[in-house]
């Protein structure tokens, strides 16, 4: 069990130098088929009478898009974990950025102690 | 050995590419991902505080949002997305091609990306001028008529679109210049096969333009 | 043919030309020193200028316009042409390689653009001053700024935003070069804290200065072609601008302070003999600065308008980002404790540090409370504060270092006693300019203005002598360390005894390529024993 983990380990510290371990043509042009469905899906949501949920839904589709991307075209998916927490921390530093504003936003008009 | 030699040394014949304060193409090809990553990370952060001004104000606006949403070219902008994702797609070719040192295949891939990126731009500016002549640039002394939506959200949103899709036109050309400094290169054979590494960094620079493409769509053309 | 010794990277090519177009990291960060000192004495200028105003109460050095313009230039260029690049760009850019036992950084040719886009920069502030400057204030807050200010704006907001894509180059070479480059056997919890901290404020300097330069690109945009977004009269939200500058500027001060509490890591444990305190509660208070830090920036914007309920919470959270510069105070002063004590210069300047930045952290707790804030918001109160901090500890740290590793930097020894004076001189003059303010504010007297009611002229004056005072404390250093290039006694490799690479295995100054040989690390960073006695002459 632990030769498995340690074989894990190494493997994660050498991934991404091989470039015969990376997707190929095959992949690639799948990826873009992906895409291109996502677009089509997403235009055809716009059309549909959602109401207020489908602007959330359209970006739903466009995290998907852009999960296809990162670990495809971006090749996250073959690089080690080191490269997964620098691309995962600028999305965080972006939630915090957004989630703290929007505190102040969504507050701003609150009365929870009436004078 | 001084430092004053001009002609390349043996340890930089045998490894062409290879800086010399780095030890190996692994370690170099390491650095220049993580690298290029922190940067990516810097410009998700820059426009990150513009869509932050775009959501502070659709929530404050929704109706004047969707509306002014409803006025976009939404064919223009779909066109224009799987003009990107499609560069996207042969980025992606030619970064696996160069890895796999086939330099030649490399840069007859570069080339369609270039081009997509061009006709990008060329949808995009036709498509400004047409908010133009629709009068929906709110630029101070010319006209702005938001046809009954109302008029301080309506120069909002067309604010936030023309600033995003600006500053992303900005980029995209920037990543043209590249591209097209990339297929210089490589036909010139500048690029030794044993480091493919400024096709690989160059390529993830612009999956980064895709990507904010790919949200900057929705938030101005399907939100109404 | 007989062997050339090696050249040291100082001689190695005099033209203009081998400095210009250096990519040597020992020779950037020159460049980057010389160019930080000008813009030092610019920023100090218009200080002068402010405490020659505010000696007496009406107004009568300066108009009420060109003292707003003083204090915007003093802000603008000590914050973004000072303060920030200060100890990364000139320490750290020599001293990375050099700890980590490689030749350069990561990315040398990126390291020089680094500093020419510095230097661009400065190129449109220094143009924006000469054309009659800004008067916004360093904080350029809408919609004054974006509407109705009749000064070089966009300027200004342009040099900064080029000066932030310096921030950054050199932040990502400095992440990449820590991550990658590493001597064998040089462990993350082996590497010097110097290098933890620099690596914590490359991290803030990534996430946060990109969010500064869209807030000026928007700022400018709206100043230039009047497209409303923080304008009130289309609905715009001017509190839009101070969340994001703020997000940014606020990061941006622990991006002034960790690299100055980095060199007090390397300091103390030297001229105590003894190793750091709780090396692991250092390394990883560095990180957690780092991350808090982004999490309080409303505290600048009680008064603004904000949620009373946003307000609150950034309240508390300010008071947990205290918690992990407290523990840095505690070790560094615990690593005293049985240790040898050795009161050299950089020593002086390091215990200096210690206690005038505990004044300023703890008056930054004053201000975090909600009800305290109200009274105290912008008054001299966080003019105070946050001098201690900047000045008291960050500069204190930063005249620490450069005495600390100018052996290293120059191969030369600077005078022992006028070194040990001048620091006396520096913290005397500094408590004299800025305790006063703190008074001040608690009694009232609001920040930018020019004029005041005569009641507060007594501690003015003493703030002003104090100055005086300070700059004499500022300009010995510079007199002597520029003497001590030419007539200087020769430093040995390590005159001080020090632990780490760049004492131990580099040569002072070191040659071109760093080291001789590769180098290699197999004992704990600190390993000084305090019942060896050293000898300093």
């Amino acid at each position: 069990m632990t030769e498995k983990i340690k074989d894990l380990v190494d493997h994660a510290k050498t991934a991404g130098e091989d470039p015969a371990e990376e997707g190929g043509v095959t992949e690639i042009l799948l990826v873009w088929a992906g895409l291109m469905g996502l677009l089509i899906l997403t235009l055809a949501l716009h059309f549909l009478p959602l109401g207020p949920a489908s602007l959330p839904i359209a970006l739903a589709v466009a995290a998907a898009k852009m999960g296809l991307v990162l670990a495809f075209y971006m090749h996250l998916k073959y690089r080690p974990p080191l490269v997964w927490l620098f691309a995962a921390a600028a999305f965080v530093w972006l939630s915090i950025l957004f989630g703290i504003s929007l505190s102040d936003y969504l507050t701003r008009h609150w009365i929870l102690i009436s004078p | 050995m001084t430092d004053t030699q001009s002609a390349p040394s043996e340890i930089e014949l045998k490894n062409p590419g290879l800086a010399s304060h780095f030890e190996s193409y692994r370690q170099q090809h390491r650095a220049a991902t993580l690298g290029m990553w922190l940067f990516l990370g810097s410009e998700l952060m820059l426009f990150g505080g513009m869509f932050l001004g775009y959501t502070v104000y659709r929530v404050a606006y929704p109706n004047a949002f969707a509306q002014m949403s409803a006025r976009m070219h939404l064919w223009l902008g779909t066109i224009n997305t799987a003009i990107l994702l499609s560069s996207s797609a042969t980025m992606a070719l030619a970064v696996h091609f160069a890895r796999a040192r086939d330099m030649k295949r490399a840069r007859n891939l570069l080339i369609p990306t270039a081009l997509f990126g061009a006709a990008f731009l060329c949808v995009k500016l036709y498509e400004w001028s047409l908010e133009y002549q629709e009068k929906l640039v709110p630029i101070i002394g010319w006209d702005f008529d938001p046809a009954g939506v109302e008029a301080g959200p309506a120069k909002l949103f067309m604010s936030f679109y023309f600033a995003m899709t600006g500053l992303h036109t900005v980029h995209l050309t920037i990543g043209v210049g590249l591209l097209i400094t990339l297929i210089i290169l490589l036909t010139r054979r500048k690029i030794p096969p044993e480091n493919p590494d400024k096709v690989e960094i160059i390529g993830l620079y612009w999956h980064l333009v895709d990507l904010i493409w790919i949200f900057a769509y929705p938030i101005y053309y399907l939100a109404s | 043919m007989t062997h050339a010794a090696p050249k040291n990277y100082l001689q190695d090519g005099h033209s203009l030309r081998s400095w210009l177009l250096t990519t040597d990291h020992k020779r950037i960060a020159i460049l980057y020193l010389l160019t930080i000192i000008f813009f030092f004495m610019i920023g100090g200028a218009s200080a002068a200028i402010i405490r020659l105003e505010l000696m007496s109460p009406g107004a009568d050095v300066v108009s009420s316009d060109t003292y707003n313009r003083l204090f915007t230039v003093h802000g603008v260029i000590m914050v973004w042409f000072f303060l920030i690049p200060s100890i990364p760009v000139t320490l750290g850019n020599f001293l990375t390689p050099l700890m980590i036992g490689a030749e350069d950084l990561a990315f040398p040719r990126l390291n020089l653009f680094s500093w020419y886009l510095f230097v661009a920069g400065g190129v449109f502030t220094l143009a924006a001053v000469i054309i009659g400057g800004v008067d916004t204030g360093w904080t350029f807050y809408t919609p004054y700024s974006s509407t109705y200010a009749n000064s070089a704006v966009i300027t200004v907001a342009a040099g900064v935003f080029i000066t932030g894509f310096s921030t950054i180059a050199t932040s990502i070479n400095f992440i990449v070069t820590i991550h990658t480059m590493r001597a064998r056997g040089l462990t993350w919890l082996r590497l010097p804290l110097f290098l933890w901290s620099l690596y914590a404020t490359s991290i803030i300097m990534i996430l946060a200065t990109p969010v500064l330069a869209i807030t000026l690109l928007l700022l400018a945009i709206e100043r230039g072609l009047s497209i409303g977004i923080f304008d009130p009269a289309l609905g715009g939200d001017p509190i839009l601008f101070q969340h994001l500058f703020w997000f940014y500027s606020h990061p941006a001060v622990y991006i002034m302070i960790l690299p100055g509490m980095g060199v007090i890591s390397e300091v103390i444990p030297c001229f105590s003999r003894r190793t750091i305190f709780g090396y692991k509660a250092v390394a990883y208070s560095s990180m957690a600065i780092a991350i808090l830090g982004f999490l309080v920036w409303g505290h600048h914007m009680f008064v603004a308008g904000q949620s009373p309920y946003a307000s609150l919470m950034f309240s508390f959270l300010s008071y947990t980002v205290a918690i992990p510069s407290g523990i840095k105070i505690f070790n560094w002063t615990l690593t005293m404790f049985k240790g040898r004590i050795y009161l050299t210069t950089p020593m002086i300047y390091a215990l200096g540090f210690l206690g005038l930045f505990a004044i300023g952290g703890l008056t930054g707790l004053f201000v975090a409370a909600l009800a305290v804030d109200i009274h105290v918001h912008d008054t001299y109160f966080v003019v105070a504060h946050f001098h201690y901090i900047m000045v008291g500890g960050m500069v204190t740290a930063l005249m620490a270092g450069l005495h600390f590793w100018w052996p290293k930097i120059t191969g030369k020894l600077y005078p022992k006693v006028l070194g040990q004076v001048s620091a006396w001189i520096m913290f005397l003059g500094f408590n004299l300019t800025f305790f006063p303010q703190f008074l001040l504010g608690y009694l009232g007297m609001p920040r930018r203005y020019h004029t005041y009611p005569d009641e507060f002229q007594v501690l003015n004056v003493m703030s002003t002598l104090g100055s005086s005072i300070l700059a004499v404390g500022y300009l010995l250093p510079f007199l002597y360390l520029t003497w001590s290039l030419r007539w200087g006694k020769d430093a040995s490799k390590n005159p001080w005894h020090a632990t780490g690479l760049e004492w131990e295995a580099a040569d002072s100054p070191p040659i071109k390529h760093n080291f001789k040989a590769p180098t290699h690390v197999s004992q704990t960073p600190y390993h000084y024993d305090p019942r060896h006695k050293v000898d300093y002459d």
